[in-house]
């Protein structure tokens, strides 16, 4: 039998969490029995460990930091989250069809694989992301599409949809791609940019004011934009 | 193969996963809305590399492991420079945090959310979500003398962290006229 001495924090630890074997707990109750100490130690750890479980069963959620707004948005996630849930659902089984199962392909590529030429092609191009590379990397492809199809006279719809962090490409403050937005815009007509109005709402909340370029439109939450054009037939691709 | 098990899924049971991942990326970040970036970001991720998962009983790991990848990036984009280990989040003297600790739920999340990210994530995966620390090793990519270690230092530096908020609440019970303080033992 062990000293209660010999008892160390880890082993403790393990006991609390269940993953001694029997052997060893056995161990453990037996200097528990010995060492009152000891078992208000084991007292604490418990205590933490519950009050940790218990500290994080109602997170805030994105939209209840602000008490202006908190029950309306309660309410609005509540219903927001069991369509996100089945948003989630159709993203995963549609995207994996559409769009996921080219995913390692150049986007230009893509597409001249479903020419589908006497029908419209619609492709929503999805950037959540603020990395330049990635950024810069799909406009590049946006215009290959866009050019290619205007060359071969078919007709191509293209939305770039933009949220998260990569709202910012459309912040008509401080966003190193606007002229090549307004450029995009004026040369293509079937080319749009879709604001997430939900990543322009957390922003705000983080103190970054995001004052939309007027070639940009808005969309309440990128998610359900991404599962309405899936469920529409388009190709869905993330940058 | 993962595929079809999502489809699988209920509608209940995929949002039940969702608010596990959500819950745990709270607290590791402290942030309602990076929470929801980082959550977003891991299930598209897991869709794209759903090939990777052979088994559907380690899915739970596996996108715990994803989750943990997404904030990782998260933390390099934001402070390339800095070692995971020694990230801390919130400011402990800042006004938001002083006003919430008059509540025991955010004395805890304020208290985990100084942990450094190591500890942290251990003990939050393991309190939170009962997973064993075989699984944790797993999803962290450390031996599992290194999770024990973590978990250790990690309730010890809570504990600490909660008897100095009791404590600075004593004192400021004491100036605002006998206000009882709330202790560890109101949720023993």
């Amino acid at each position: 039998m062990k000293d209660a001495q010999k008892i160390s924090d880890d082993l403790l630890n393990a006991y609390v969490d269940g993953e001694l074997s029997v052997e060893d707990q056995a161990e453990v109750i037996a200097a528990l029995r010995q060492n009152p100490q000891l078992s208000e130690k084991l007292c604490e750890l418990r205590a933490l460990k519950e009050m940790v479980n218990v500290s994080y069963q109602n997170p805030p959620t994105p939209r209840s930091i602000n008490d202006q707004q908190q029950t309306a948005y309660r309410h609005a996630w509540s219903l927001s989250g069991i369509a996100a849930s089945i948003g989630l659902l159709i993203t995963l089984a549609l995207g994996t069809i559409l769009g996921y199962q080219y995913g390692q392909q150049e986007l230009g590529q893509f597409v001249q694989l479903n020419p589908a030429s006497e029908q419209n092609q619609s492709v929503l191009l999805h950037i959540g992301t603020r990395n330049d590379e990635r950024i810069q990397l799909a406009l590049d492809n946006a215009e290959h599409i866009l050019t290619s199809f205007a060359a071969k006279e078919k007709r191509i719809k293209l939305q770039i949809l933009v949220n998260a962090e990569g709202i910012h490409m459309l912040n008509a403050e401080n966003s190193p791609y606007i002229s090549r937005i307004k450029a995009m815009s004026e040369r293509f007509e079937n080319v749009a940019f879709l604001a997430c109005q939900r990543s322009i709402e957390r922003q705000k909340l983080r103190g970054v004011e995001i004052h939309l370029v007027k070639e940009a439109s808005v969309v309440p939450e990128a998610l359900r934009t991404v599962v309405s054009r899936l469920e529409s037939g388009w190709v869905y691709i993330r940058a | 193969m993962i595929f079809k098990f999502f489809t699988s899924l209920k509608e209940q049971e995929i949002k039940a996963k969702r608010e596990r991942l959500y819950r745990v990326a709270y607290s590791w970040c402290n942030d309602p809305g990076i929470a929801d970036d980082i959550v977003n970001e891991a299930l598209f991720k897991a869709l794209k590399t759903k090939t990777e998962l052979r088994d559907k009983k380690r899915l739970d790991s596996w996108l715990y492991k994803i989750l943990s990848n997404c904030w990782y990036d998260y933390l390099r984009q934001k402070r390339p420079h800095e070692q995971l280990d020694n990230v801390v989040l919130l400011d402990e003297n800042c006004p938001e945090s002083c006003l919430q600790q008059h509540e025991v739920v955010q004395q805890v999340r304020n208290g985990v959310a100084l942990l450094p990210l190591g500890q942290r994530q251990v003990l939050t995966l393991v309190d939170l979500e009962g997973l064993s620390y075989q699984e944790v090793a797993e999803i962290l990519e450390v031996p599992i003398g290194t999770v024990m270690s973590r978990l250790n230092r990690a309730r010890k530096l809570l504990k600490t962290e909660l008897l100095n908020s009791e404590a600075n609440m004593q004192k400021s019970a004491v100036k605002d006229g006998g206000h009882q303080a709330v202790t560890l033992r109101r949720i023993k």
